[in-house]
């Protein structure tokens, strides 16, 4: 009751002071307020960058990979070239920004390819703020003409980044189950690539099974399932050096690795007489630590960008659900509610969300909730969506989708959170498990 | 008994079954649907000012009031009189009575002699006889001339008492010279007005008269046109103008008006999506804003919430949001209440 009262007061000194504000401001001043926006993306223009001899294919293909990086995310709608006013001569001077106005671009990119005496490029982009008629952003990079690529990457992060506030993605990778051969007889190889497809390197020959593999946070490692010796086994991997090693001697069945936020813990689920436990082991010490003692399944552990709590999925209440418990296991407490069954859980990088599968009325969907439960929000649904991976900025989730029929197969498609820009990821053959590196350093 | 009861029945049945297929239900009241008119809530003050003035009359400027001035204070008088003038003549003491040695035998007196009395002279008196000189214009009249000397007056008929004097009358009066002519006929007139010219020299005489305003004050004036005010009702003595220059200080943009405002920034606005805290985070753009609509200076940007790279990206949206925007379509008779605009950037209830 009391708190009411002070509640009560609270509003009647809030109206007095907004009154008198009003009382103010209303002779001389319109006040308005803006609640909501346009969610289109951003139009932006990136010109070719300027090249000469050599380096002008280099210098097209640079702003094209940037083009298509800014696009893929979602957020940017890159301006056609044809519907440039001014060209751009010298990325050096200052543009004509009512050229750009004219044809609504709100940020401009230009930039330079320099062939230095030693034999290394340098790269040079500006980025112009079109209506406030102001540089935001200016960098140079110093590279190998191998490496043109990441130096795209690294420079549609640095857009991305100040023009949305947020850390970019763009310089990451992909590991994935590669997947060639007509489906009764798959061979399923471990791959690695760039966020955006290209440069494939494959990892395992395909002798064996593989499912499930998950990048470390800090190091360039992979932890994975494998079927290898009949026993299916999590597994470590070296990506430089191609070392493999097995994770815990483990009685049972091991599978659905992840690693800690800070890369010295594996969690991951044993299977004994039918039920399934998590269980962490440091890779340090090697010592194991059980988390959950039930007779149900507990499984798909991740772990939250803190490293306190665990979210997982179980049939403890019956049907697959997601549990979230404190790292050591206490606390357990079920966090989705809805009509179906929840699966494979992922804790964005940014803490603010997890990711999951639903399976509803005999489709696929992929969501996300807060870490409490609510808000509970579907991305996209179909004939088999599942695997959800989070981008390294916690804006964009990767999964794989199955087509049905004795022709169909997984594919890799992303989207960002809002649900609207879904995109096929253009990979060879087909692929399924992805899982999103950390920014390169 | 029975009988009550079955003719009861009876009636009781036939009149319910009458009832039943002539006393029905009226037939339902359909409202047609009409589409929701936006209205807009006006004060009747408002409502009253916005209809001052005509749109179609051309604007008519007064000229400022010629600043008065205080008249010239006047000192003290120094003397007290019944003068309206002071006298500034110095307070002088009454002169002392001298003393007189009475044991002094008194010094003698002159003789003075009587001055002559002067005799005035007397004045012939200078009789001007006029002789009358015959003219020509009476022979140009009808009447027969007369001889001028030839008029007599009549004596005075009682000769009785001729012990009295009378004045002598002079022996002849002047003749008019022309003949009386009867007074213009007056017709029925309108009211006299003024013509221009006439009020011209009227606002000179008057301005002629007030002899202590400056030529600078009356330029001044003339240059300093006073904003026409909104009037031309029905009784006021004033002109019809083109509205007033200046709006009224209660005058606002009209609901519909913001919204319009409103709408086109937030079409301009590409909301950063997805930004973590974005709930959190407000901004605030102060511009101030030309006559044509275009944006006069630089926008304040303030913002709020969120870290430093989300709320600089956030911030930098509002800001070319604003800045695209512009010009502005906003209503040019009411540019004192849109000179400055605030706009509050809320995204709170939209993720």
């Amino acid at each position: 009751m009391q708190k009411i009262g002070k509640f009560s007061t609270q509003i009647v000194l809030s109206v007095i002071l907004a009154c008198t504000g009003m009382i103010n401001f209303a002779m001389a001043v319109v006040e308005i307020d803006i609640t909501k926006g346009n969610v289109e993306p951003l139009p932006i223009a990136i010109t070719d960058f300027q090249g000469a001899g050599p380096q002008r294919q280099l210098a097209d293909d640079i702003g094209r990979v940037i083009s298509s990086n800014l696009q893929n995310s979602g957020l940017f709608k890159p301006i056609a070239k044809a519907a440039f006013v001014q060209k751009i001569k010298d990325s050096n001077t200052v543009p004509r920004f009512e050229d750009w106005r004219v044809i609504n671009a709100q940020a401009l990119v230009t930039g330079r390819i320099v062939r230095e005496r030693d034999g290394r490029l340098r790269v040079e982009y500006r980025l112009w703020d079109v209506f406030g008629a102001d540089e935001m952003a200016s960098q140079q990079f110093f590279t190998t003409p191998k490496n043109w690529r990441r130096v795209a990457h690294i420079i549609s992060d640095a857009i991305y980044q100040r023009m949305t506030g947020e850390k970019g993605y763009f310089d990451s990778r992909i590991v994935f189950v590669d997947e060639t051969g007509p489906k009764d007889k798959r061979v399923k190889r471990l791959a690695i690539m760039d966020q955006d497809g290209v440069n494939k390197k494959l990892l395992t020959r395909g002798s064996d099974l593989v499912l499930t593999p998950r990048f470390s946070p800090s190091r360039q490692e992979i932890t994975y399932m494998s079927f290898e010796g009949g026993q299916p086994r999590v597994y470590l991997l070296q990506i430089e050096t191609g070392q493999r090693e097995i994770v815990g001697n483990f009685p049972g069945m091991t599978f659905s690795p992840r690693f800690s936020p800070d890369g010295q813990k594996i969690i991951m689920s044993l299977q004994t007489d039918g039920n399934a436990n998590i269980y962490t082991m440091d890779l340090r010490s090697r010592k194991t630590t059980r988390l959950t003692n039930t007779a149900a399944i507990d499984t798909g552990p991740s772990y939250s960008p803190d490293g306190k709590n665990v979210v997982f999925e179980s049939d403890r209440g019956g049907r697959q659900q997601l549990y979230v418990m404190r790292e050591n296991g206490a606390n357990t407490q079920r966090i989705s509610f809805g009509n179906g069954r929840y699966s494979t859980p992922v804790w964005s990088p940014r803490g603010d969300l997890i990711a999951f599968t639903k399976q509803r009325g005999g489709k696929f969907l992929i969501g996300v909730m807060r870490p409490d439960g609510s808000k509970e929000r579907i991305l996209t649904e179909g004939f088999h969506n599942e695997g959800p991976t989070w981008a390294p900025n916690g804006r964009v989730l990767m999964f794989f989708r199955e087509t049905p029929g004795a022709g169909g197969g997984p594919r890799l498609y992303s989207i960002d959170l809002t649900g609207y820009h879904e995109r096929l990821v253009p990979t060879e053959s087909f692929a399924s498990d992805p899982a999103w590196s950390p920014l390169l350093d | 008994m029975k009988l009550g009861v079955v003719i009861s029945g009876t009636i009781h049945v036939t009149i319910l079954t009458w009832g039943l297929w002539n006393i029905s239900a009226p037939e339902p009241f359909v409202v047609s649907r009409v589409a929701a008119l936006p209205a807009d809530f006006i004060p009747f003050d408002e409502y009253t000012r916005s209809v001052e003035g005509d749109s179609k009359a051309s604007r008519k400027e007064k000229t400022a009031p010629v600043p008065t001035k205080n008249p010239p204070e006047r000192e003290p008088a120094k003397n007290v009189g019944d003068t309206k003038i002071d006298i500034k003549s110095e307070v002088k003491a009454p002169p002392k009575p001298e003393q007189v040695d009475i044991s002094k035998p008194l010094p003698k007196a002159k003789e003075v002699q009587p001055s002559p009395v002067v005799k005035p002279e007397p004045q012939p008196e200078k009789m001007v006889k006029e002789t009358p000189v015959p003219t020509n214009e009476l022979s140009s009249l009808n009447e027969p001339p007369k001889p001028l000397n030839e008029q007599k007056f009549e004596e005075a008929p009682a000769k009785a008492d001729e012990g009295l004097k009378f004045a002598k009358l002079p022996d002849y009066v002047p003749l008019p010279v022309s003949r009386p002519r009867p007074p213009e006929p007056k017709t029925a007139k309108t009211q006299q007005r003024k013509q221009p010219d006439e009020i011209k020299q009227a606002i000179d005489k008057a301005s002629a008269k007030d002899e202590e305003i400056s030529s600078e004050d009356k330029i001044a004036a003339l240059l300093n046109k006073q904003d026409p005010a909104a009037t031309g009702k029905k009784r006021s003595p004033e002109p019809v103008s083109l509205g007033s220059e200046k709006s009224n200080s209660s005058e606002k943009l009209s609901r519909s008006e913001m919204d319009v405002l409103r709408n086109a920034i937030e079409q301009c606005w590409n909301v950063p999506m997805g930004l973590s805290d974005v709930e959190d985070m407000r901004v605030t753009i102060t511009m101030n804003l030309a006559k044509d609509g275009n944006i006069d200076g630089r926008v304040d940007v303030e913002a709020t919430g969120g870290q430093n790279q989300t709320r600089r990206a956030f911030a930098e949206s509002a800001r070319r949001a604003v800045l695209k925007c512009a010009p502005y379509n906003l209503p040019n008779e009411k540019y004192d209440t849109w000179s400055q605009v605030v706009v509050n950037f809320d995204p709170s209830q939209m993720f």
